[in-house]
């Protein structure tokens, strides 16, 4: 029986592995129609991504941010909700986060200092994602929407802190925040890469144990396999809901707070800009499993990071990897289709 | 009466395997235009698998299927051609659409051209030659299970003109009058030259009104009876449960303890509930049940059952009243804090309320208040199996293994497990909305002597059905859902289904 079950899931890795050497093999033939050579596109993008500690870095830093909105995301579907907000609790991490940096912790020892930054961020992204949450429960409106809105929202209040109270003196009148103080920095693990890897897979582990280990886990399953059957159990589903809401918002805004602290230093209006829409993306290729949206993630890093060389080495367009990137999606997906996310 | 020419439809050694179960093994059996054939089995007996293979849902491994004596590879648009239609045993119907709209859909394009207002006239006629009432305005998530298999019949009829109707437990939601009508309406059917294929739990309707009696057990036809050659209720019981001949029946009778201390375990005062459209389809509505004592509900399925069970179980606030349990009230608290009162509630319809996909049996337990020993965050769930397998009420109700995932299970086995961890509990309350629908002979008895044992031990137990016979069998008292509102409460010694049935009648008439 266990071999069977086995074999089960080698094969599903295997189909899953196999469906995105379709995808480079249909991104091949876009290339050859703009006269580009495959292969060696590919080996550009492989080389310089994957063969020097640049570009692993690289990697690795912009996995980061995806592993823990796909993580988020997956919470929410697991209590049976389609959100798209993480974007926008992302946005609002980091604006909590630099504000809290910027005006309350300037002068804080590292420790402390990104303990609390930490707290503030997940509270900024449980916030926004709590409105979201009591939006579905309390009026009955679609998340997927509310998340969607609220997400442009979030965009025009970075923009106004950033144009406002938050705009550095010296920045010759750019619109961006002051630099964070270097004692609010993440330490680094090596070269430039910080511990908010370690911590994002903490998260995935946290999170993978709560939905499968725990009670609260279990009721969630029951929310998003039959919410009927959940009330029928005592279960209160707007609870589980609006929790699930806000523990996506927390995590998303942890994510703010790494790459605030970690990566980028100050916040700009495009900061981490469509990377919510990504973690979403990596949540729903890995079938919102938390374990498998580390694998997701590093694939859209690495779409993301090594994209660039198509740029400049082989003279295509800059949006050849949004292309990639669908493709390689959409043939997942196809691959998932009628699956249900276990 | 001889057989004229040849049958409708034969099956020829008709088989059928799923990996290695077989489901139908080398049934041959006839079908005559103008003869009532019914099929009687156990749950799993392969009934259902069977009429499927008639109507082009499942293909057979091996064997053949004859429509006027000529071989048919047989699909349901084959099936439609050949005037074959199925009334199936869970409703084909989309609940966001109205009768109307879901009967024309599933009419043929030449039908459609009548157009909106001919189509409705048509199911007008329908429903008053064979007083089969619907509304063809009604939204179906708007009507109880009854009145979805009215539409669903009328739907069948007119697909075309039928030649065989087959029907899949038609009248296991149907009013003792409704029922009485079905079989009115399928001896028209018969007078009608048309073949009715018959499924159905219910021996007495089976005799009533059958032509032939095939028994189906294990996949295979244990015997096929003429009406000539004379019924006889207890062999075939004998026949469908396996016994052998001269063995003496497996029913015990159940015996009812007489309760010493009886106090109000539910009361329910002066309660006004709302229906989904926020009429009140419950006014003034009164209850007590006592510990050690069986409430028989009945009424005509829609008049408020579903509703009063949901509100007494918390899913739905009432407007008006008290609800008190064992004394103390419970109007405004939580379906949880009643689970863990000690009320247990059986639902309707299982799949809809109960069953949640991808999860096993045995976690479908602690969803209705089965607590686990804590281990950690989570539930001990190897000790909760343990504890499960060796319980009575799981073994003595044959639920199938505990890590199979329920959304697999028939709807009779889902009904099994349902009843299992509801008994478990021991509850102080029981909410039983028709227990025993959808499950065989034995199993429906083992289920009667379950409910008699837990009155015994001081249960109160309120009864939901459209079973006469079971009401009246099984309850110490009788109220019925009438006129808005509850009756007081008869003694089932004194007071005839008959008498029943006009006081439901007497609920219809003000509408």
């Amino acid at each position: 029986m266990s071999r069977l079950k086995n074999n089960k899931s080698l094969m599903q890795a295997l189909s899953w592995i196999g469906m995105i050497i379709i995808a480079f093999i249909i991104f091949g033939i876009f290339l050859l129609m703009q006269g580009a050579n495959p292969l060696e596109a590919y080996k550009n993008m492989f080389e310089s991504t994957l063969t020097n500690q640049i570009g692993i870095s690289k990697l690795i830093l912009k996995s980061v941010p995806f592993i823990l909105l796909a993580v988020a995301t997956s919470i929410s579907t697991r209590a049976g909700l389609v959100n798209v907000g993480v974007e926008g609790q992302l946005m609002i991490g980091m604006l909590f986060t630099i504000t809290a940096a910027n005006f309350l912790f300037t002068s804080l020892p590292t420790v402390l200092g990104l303990i609390l930054l930490a707290i503030v961020g997940m509270l900024g992204g449980a916030l926004y994602g709590g409105v979201a949450g009591l939006f579905r429960v309390k009026a009955n409106m679609n998340e997927t929407i509310t998340t969607v809105v609220m997400n442009y929202i979030s965009y025009f209040i970075v923009s106004l802190a950033v144009y406002g109270y938050l705009r550095d003196p010296e920045g010759f009148n750019w619109p961006m925040s002051t630099q964070i103080s270097d004692s609010l920095t993440l330490p680094k693990l090596f070269g430039t890469v910080n511990i908010g890897i370690i911590i994002a897979l903490l998260v995935v582990a946290l999170v993978w144990y709560f939905i499968n280990k725990t009670k609260t886990g279990f009721k969630m399953k029951v929310v998003c396999g039959n919410p009927n059957a959940a009330k029928n159990a005592g279960i209160n589903v707007n609870k589980v809901r609006f929790f699930a809401m806000v523990a996506t918002g927390a995590i998303a805004g942890l994510a703010g707070m790494i790459e605030i602290c970690g990566v980028e230093g100050r916040l700009r209006t495009t900061t981490c800009q469509d990377y919510g829409y990504l973690g979403f993306l990596a949540a729903w290729m890995a079938w919102n499993n938390p374990v498998l949206s580390v694998a997701t993630a590093v694939i859209i890093s690495f779409l993301s990071v090594s994209g660039n060389v198509l740029e400049f080495k082989n003279n295509l367009p800059a949006s050849s990897t949004q292309i990639l990137m669908s493709i390689v999606l959409l043939a997942i997906m196809w691959r998932g289709k009628g699956r249900k996310e276990s | 009466m001889a057989r004229k020419y040849f049958p409708f439809l034969e099956t020829v050694d008709l088989t059928i395997k799923f990996k290695d179960f077989v489901a139908n093994d080398a049934v041959s059996l006839q079908f005559y235009k103008g003869f009532i054939h019914s099929i009687v089995g156990e749950n799993g007996a392969g009934k259902s698998t069977l009429m499927k293979m008639l109507y082009g849902v499942y293909h057979p491994t091996s064997g053949k299927i004859k429509v006027d004596n000529q071989v048919v590879e047989m699909t349901p648009t084959i099936a439609m051609e050949k005037g074959i239609g199925m009334v199936f045993q869970d409703f084909r119907l989309i609940p966001a659409f109205t009768a109307l709209e879901n009967i024309m859909m599933a009419l043929p394009k030449s039908k459609l051209k009548l157009g909106r207002a001919e189509i409705c006239k048509e199911i007008k006629e329908i429903s008053e030659k064979y007083k089969i009432a619907i509304d063809p305005d009604m939204y179906v998530w708007e009507m109880d299970l009854g009145q979805r298999q009215r539409v669903e019949i009328i739907k069948v009829m007119m697909m075309g003109k039928p030649e065989l109707l087959i029907f899949d437990e038609p009248t296991s939601v149907l009013t003792v009058h409704e029922a009485q009508a079905f079989l009115e309406m399928l001896v028209e059917l018969k007078n009608n030259n048309i073949a009715v294929a018959l499924i159905t739990h219910k021996l007495n309707e089976v005799l009533a009104v059958s032509d032939t009696i095939s028994v189906l057990r294990h996949g295979k036809v244990k015997c096929t009876i003429e009406k000539e050659e004379g019924f006889d209720k207890e062999k075939l019981v004998g026949l469908i449960m396996g016994v052998e001949e001269g063995e003496k029946n497996t029913v015990k009778s159940f015996d009812r303890l007489e309760i010493k201390e009886v106090h109000p375990m539910l009361e329910c005062k002066d309660m006004r509930i709302k229906d989904e459209h926020g009429r009140s389809i419950l006014k003034h509505a009164s209850l007590t049940v006592n510990s050690g004592e069986i409430v028989g509900v009945a009424g005509i399925s829609g008049r408020g059952q579903r509703e009063l069970l949901e509100s007494i179980f918390g899913l739905k606030d009432i407007a008006e009243g008290t609800i008190k349990i064992d004394s103390v009230d419970f109007t405004d608290k939580e379906t949880i804090d009643r689970i863990n009162s000690g009320m247990s509630f059986i639902s309707e319809d299982p799949k809809r309320d109960n069953v949640v996909e991808g999860m096993e049996i045995r976690d479908h337990f602690v969803l209705a208040g089965v607590t686990p020993d804590s281990k950690g965050l989570d539930y001990d769930w190897k000790k909760l199996q343990q504890n499960l397998e060796s319980e009575d009420y799981v073994k003595d109700l044959g639920v199938p293994q505990l890590n199979r995932q329920m959304s697999t299970l028939s709807g009779g086995n889902i009904q099994r497990a349902v009843l299992a961890r509801a008994a478990i509990r021991r509850p102080k309350v029981l909410l039983a909305s028709y227990p025993i629908r959808g499950l065989d002979i034995g199993t429906a008895q083992t289920v009667h002597r379950i409910l008699i044992q837990l009155r015994n031990q001081g249960s109160a137990i309120l009864l939901v059905s459209e079973d006469m016979d079971e009401i009246f069998e099984m309850s110490d008292s009788i109220v019925v859902l009438s006129n808005n509102s509850i009756t007081e409460k008869f003694d089932p010694k004194k007071i005839t289904p008959y008498e029943i049935g006009e006081l439901m009648i007497g609920g219809a008439k003000d509408e």
